[in-house]
């Protein structure tokens, strides 16, 4: 609730509402504000009055409130872009904060809130954005469009270059790259012969597989009775998902799956129809 | 608070308990109540911290601005419960200066705990605590028209959720129904009352 008005006393709330917002959500400005200095000093424009009154606050509290608001944005990345967000890992943290930096929140409603981490991300919003490799930008911009196919874009607060029309979907489905092989891993029903085994021969190290199955992906897993559980993890979709590197790509694990498929019947149960 | 021009905080955030704010929220209530042509609502919140300066209790607040507005209460039992948890106060005789009887809804939900902090995740069960607090307030709120239990997280199996229910019904029933039939003191027209003026 902002205020604006001709009294006196609500425009200096007003100003204080404006201290305490980014007292909240900016790690900088609390850092400056809670810098030792002499009682009554300014910081960043905002009166001595001001920022006496930040310092007042319970700072443990403020700081658990702090991590609270921060830890929901990088939670609503994860709901709206999961694959990303595997892929991306501990980059994220790092990425929300250089968005942060870059431009401030004007709507945090989880959607909006994503879809604004994308277009930073995908434009090359920062070096840790502009580092990412060619195929988790690819996943992510698969997984913008189909945001966008989910959910209506909620116009303002969504950046205009995040809006991708059903047209675009086509488009990008019609790309035999590793952005589709992803959305087959992601969407096909696969079938219960696959042997993540075989992924864990191939996987880069052991410790990756063991995060693809760490239970943070939800996929579609059809167990021995042919019963899709959504809540449970498709080990290989996630393990192929880890693959992206800038040595392998899908393409050429589909290829090495595809020719393991073709060995000796016992040597391999996964199915090539996944790839 | 959610928000101030040009930056969004993304949680409800606590305001100074001042009397000049009451003012402030009071006025915009009222815009919201002369404008709607439903009872309008305000629910108290979960607070971890509070800027000053607090001249007024937080029930002194939420009683001027409801009655300045004629708006009503969504009370937030959990929310009453971590912030006495919290603040240490006792979470009964809050509920006691409150005006329950402008509560039309109530929001049951549970928490996380860090470092002995309560926190509002909705990601857990109604602690028993909780369900005490709506069997001891219940019964004072004339214009209850609803209890929802909100979970948006972590959810367990089906039974759980309707485990939960069940107790909340089981506490509910003992008085509840009867309320509905009950002269009303304070109903307000979209009950069929007189004391209000929508």
């Amino acid at each position: 609730m902002a205020i604006k008005s001709a009294f006196p006393e609500l425009r200096a709330e007003g100003r204080f509402q404006e201290a305490y917002a980014r007292f909240l959500t900016d790690e900088r400005f609390r850092e400056l504000v809670l810098k030792p200095s002499a009682p009554g000093g300014t910081v960043a424009d905002f009166s001595g009055a001001v920022i006496d009154r930040l310092r007042a606050m319970d700072q443990n509290r403020v700081e658990l409130f702090a991590q609270c608001l921060f830890t929901n944005r990088v939670a609503a990345i994860e709901e709206a872009f999961p694959l990303s967000f595997k892929v991306m890992g501990h980059a994220i943290p790092t990425l929300v904060r250089a968005l942060d930096a870059h431009d401030v929140a004007i709507d945090t409603r989880k959607y909006a809130e994503a879809a604004r981490f994308a277009d930073f991300v995908l434009n090359g919003g920062d070096a840790s954005a502009r580092s990412l490799s060619d195929s988790a930008l690819g996943l992510l911009r698969y997984e913008l469009i189909m945001l966008n196919l989910r959910v209506r874009p909620q116009l303002p607060a969504w950046p205009h270059s995040a809006i991708h029309s059903p047209e675009e979907l086509r488009r990008a489905l019609d790309h035999d790259d590793d952005v589709v092989l992803v959305l087959n891993l992601n969407h096909a029903l696969l079938g219960v012969d696959f042997d993540v085994e075989v992924l864990r021969d191939l996987a880069p190290d052991a410790k990756s597989l063991a995060e693809a199955e760490a239970d943070m992906i939800v996929l579609l897993h059809r167990d021995v009775n042919g019963v899709v559980d959504q809540k449970r993890l498709n080990h290989a979709s996630a393990a192929a998902v880890l693959m992206i590197d800038g040595t392998r790509t899908f393409r050429a694990l589909r290829v090495t799956l595809f020719s393991a498929s073709t060995s000796p019947p016992g040597s391999l149960s996964c199915s090539p129809l996944i790839f | 608070m959610t928000s101030v021009p040009g930056r969004a905080i993304g949680n409800l955030t606590p305001l100074p308990l001042s009397r000049h704010i009451a003012e402030f929220v009071t006025e915009k209530c009222r815009e919201a109540v002369r404008f709607l042509p439903v009872p309008f609502l305000l629910e108290n919140i979960s607070v971890l911290f509070r800027p000053g300066p607090n001249e007024l209790t937080e029930q002194e607040y939420i009683t001027r601005v409801l009655e300045g507005a004629d708006a009503f209460l969504l009370l937030d039992l959990t929310n009453v419960f971590n912030n006495a948890t919290n603040e240490g106060f006792d979470a009964r005789e809050y509920l006691d200066t409150l005006p329950l009887d402008r509560v039309v809804q109530i929001h049951l939900a549970g928490g996380l705990a860090s470092d002995g902090v309560l926190l509002d995740t909705h990601n857990s069960a109604v602690p028993t605590e909780v369900f005490e607090l709506l069997r001891y307030a219940a019964p004072s709120m004339p214009l209850l028209r609803a209890v929802m239990i909100e979970r948006d997280q972590n959810f367990p199996p089906f039974e759980s959720l309707l485990a939960e229910l069940d107790t909340t019904r089981e506490v509910l029933g003992a008085f509840w129904a009867p309320h509905f039939a009950a002269e009303l003191v304070s109903a307000p027209a979209w009950l069929g009352g007189t004391a209000h003026g929508h």
